[in-house]
């Protein structure tokens, strides 16, 4: 067997049907080059949230993020991949590329959007900032 | 004049890159376009109905390592299919 051009792949989940879709090449991709598959999920923390809040707002989105990921899991299941599932917290744009560094990953897998975005036809903002930034290569699904 | 000399340029690194499918044993079809190039690779795409486009992440014109090149910028946000950007 040849060594693998991507060892590693990240892919990064917001619960978004455009991150379900990036789930499933990276599972093709995966399968193809045999590769690790890493799946993130990351609960953004603004400082404009309500201080009062604020707790019951992390432990919301802590739990939408578990549901996120383990679906995801369960998906990589039924395609016949192992993966491993990674949550973090902070700025989104930030913990995907330290998580991309650490894990020396050669690939990241996005959606071209996330659930932010409200027009059609732009990348949504964190896809652009990871395009711009990113240390490897990355693909974008539309 | 101009024309000439990209034309010329242009040939030799499509044999380059032909050279180097044919090393790896894969199917290679070259075609020429003329126009502004992210349009141009826009446009060609989807006419052909390609699956995924795949692109570098600084083309001739080095300004700065940190950011994306304009073509690729462009490609990026306005196609319809997946783009692979290799750093």
């Amino acid at each position: 067997m040849r060594k693998s051009l991507y060892m590693n792949i990240l892919v990064p989940l917001d619960g978004s049907k455009y991150s379900e879709k990036a789930l499933l090449h990276a599972c093709d991709m995966a399968k193809n080059y045999k590769s690790h598959l890493i799946l993130l999920y990351v609960v953004e923390k603004l400082i404009s949230i309500n201080l009062l809040d604020r707790k019951e707002y992390l432990k919301i989105l802590r739990k939408f993020g578990n549901n996120v990921l383990i679906k995801a899991k369960k998906t990589t299941t039924r395609q016949g991949m192992d993966s491993k599932i990674i949550m973090k917290e902070g700025n989104i744009t930030n913990e995907i590329i330290k998580l991309a560094k650490k894990e020396q990953c050669n690939l990241i897998i996005v959606g071209s959007k996330g659930l932010g975005a409200t027009l059609r036809f732009f990348l949504g903002s964190v896809s652009n900032k990871l395009a711009n930034n990113a240390p490897c290569s990355i693909l974008i699904v539309k | 004049m101009v024309r000439r000399a990209l034309n010329k340029h242009h040939k030799r690194f499509m044999l380059i890159a032909k050279a180097m499918c044919t090393k790896k044993g894969v199917e290679f079809l070259d075609v020429i376009e003329y126009g502004e190039e992210g349009r141009t690779i826009v446009s060609f795409a989807q006419k052909n109905n390609f699956d995924l486009i795949v692109i570098g992440s600084r083309g001739m014109g080095t300004l700065g390592e940190l950011f994306l090149g304009s073509t690729s910028n462009y490609v990026v946000h306005s196609s319809k299919i997946p783009v692979l950007i290799i750093k």
